[in-house]
């Protein structure tokens, strides 16, 4: 068992692009220690390894305990994951770990088709939808050091949290900007 | 032509104070043109624009509001609007951004930055600010929304927010308003 501290802004990792990461016992106790974090946290839905304090392209996501789940590969883990194609564009709004006190609306894929490595280095490729494919989203950002808060689009779209509970990405549906775009 | 009035009232935040006042602007017959309310801690704060009809006076109206302000200890305040203010589309033929700045919490931020917007001639519409906690420390963000008046002032100030960023030790994204296209 090896939960990490999560690293909170300011932190200057978070703010760093990883970089990649061999596949062998390096890889193997990084997703562990990801992993073990991730199941620490209630709620909790995804974290990437800079988050813990890996300068690594890694992360783990698990939607399948959210009610929002939709349909989902259950728990995964990407080592070096690229985005293939994104469609579907709408708001949502998220929380982050790294931000315990914070909320933002987000414009994010809904639809996603993505390529990475497992553990063992053999190639992957899915596709994923609704809350899943936000979660994979929100963690790759964070390979590249883009915060949530960066990708605020509206002065109105950043809000305190009002409940103490603190997964780290949350979707809501947002009335006012739930809107299917037709572009990215 | 439109009469309207700005109207802004603030006090302790309870609940009834947005009823007591469109009550009162129903009964009179005025409109709800605008509106911003929100609570900033233990306030309540409420921007409105509203239209009058042609038959009710700001003095008229400034008495109708005296019982609700009572009542609900505001303090409010009328300003009504010129021929020219109410038919002004202001913000017409500027380019509209989004700049969100954020980090740790220390005096000066907002000073700096909206000053160099203002520096430019760039206008801001909106401004939210909060003070959280990032494990012990003290996060300061900001979100503006602003006027930009064309693109060398959106560029300049680009230019001055990658110096303020070093500076303050802060982060500054600067991003067109996106409009959906449905």
């Amino acid at each position: 068992m090896a939960v990490r501290p999560v690293l909170t802004y300011p932190h200057p990792m978070l703010k760093e692009k990883a970089s990649g990461v061999p596949i062998g016992p390096t890889l193997e106790q990084v997703l562990l220690d990801l992993t073990d974090t991730l199941r620490h946290h209630p709620g909790c839905v995804g974290l990437a390894a800079p988050q813990i304090g890996y300068p690594y392209r890694c992360v783990v996501v698990d939607v399948s305990g959210s009610p929002r789940a939709g349909e989902n590969h259950g728990f995964l883990r990407l080592v070096g994951p690229r985005i293939l194609e994104a469609t579907q564009w709408k708001w949502g709004r998220e929380g982050c770990l790294s931000f315990p006190d914070l909320l933002a609306n987000v414009k994010r894929a809904q639809k996603l088709r993505i390529a990475a490595l497992d553990v063992q280095g053999q190639a992957l490729e899915l596709r994923c939808q609704g809350y899943e494919a936000v979660a994979i989203q929100h963690e790759m950002d964070h390979l590249d050091g883009i915060l949530f808060l960066d990708r605020i689009r509206s002065s109105k779209d950043l809000f305190e949290r009002q409940k103490p509970a603190a997964p780290t990405l949350i979707m809501e549906k947002s009335k006012e900007r739930n809107k299917d775009a037709s572009r990215p | 032509m439109k009469k309207l009035v700005a109207l802004s009232a603030i006090g302790k935040d309870q609940p009834g104070i947005v009823a007591a006042l469109a009550k009162v602007l129903f009964e009179k017959g005025c409109n709800l043109e605008d509106s911003s309310m929100t609570r900033l801690k233990g306030d309540f704060a409420v921007l409105l624009l509203i239209s009058l009809p042609e038959s009710l006076g700001l003095e008229e109206l400034k008495a109708a509001l005296q019982g609700v302000a009572q009542v609900k200890s505001l303090n409010v305040a009328l300003r009504p609007l010129s021929g020219e203010e109410a038919a002004a589309s202001p913000g017409k033929g500027t380019l509209a951004y989004t700049l969100v700045v954020y980090g740790v919490d220390h005096p000066g931020i907002v000073y700096r930055v909206t000053q160099a917007a203002a520096d430019l001639g760039a206008n801001i519409t909106d401004l939210r600010t909060h003070v959280t906690m990032s494990g012990s420390t003290p996060l300061y963000s900001l979100a503006v929304e602003l006027e930009m008046p064309g693109p060398s002032v959106v560029e300049s100030f680009q230019k001055k927010l990658e110096s303020l960023k070093k500076e303050l030790k802060v982060e500054a994204t600067l991003n067109p308003v996106e409009a959906d296209e449905l």
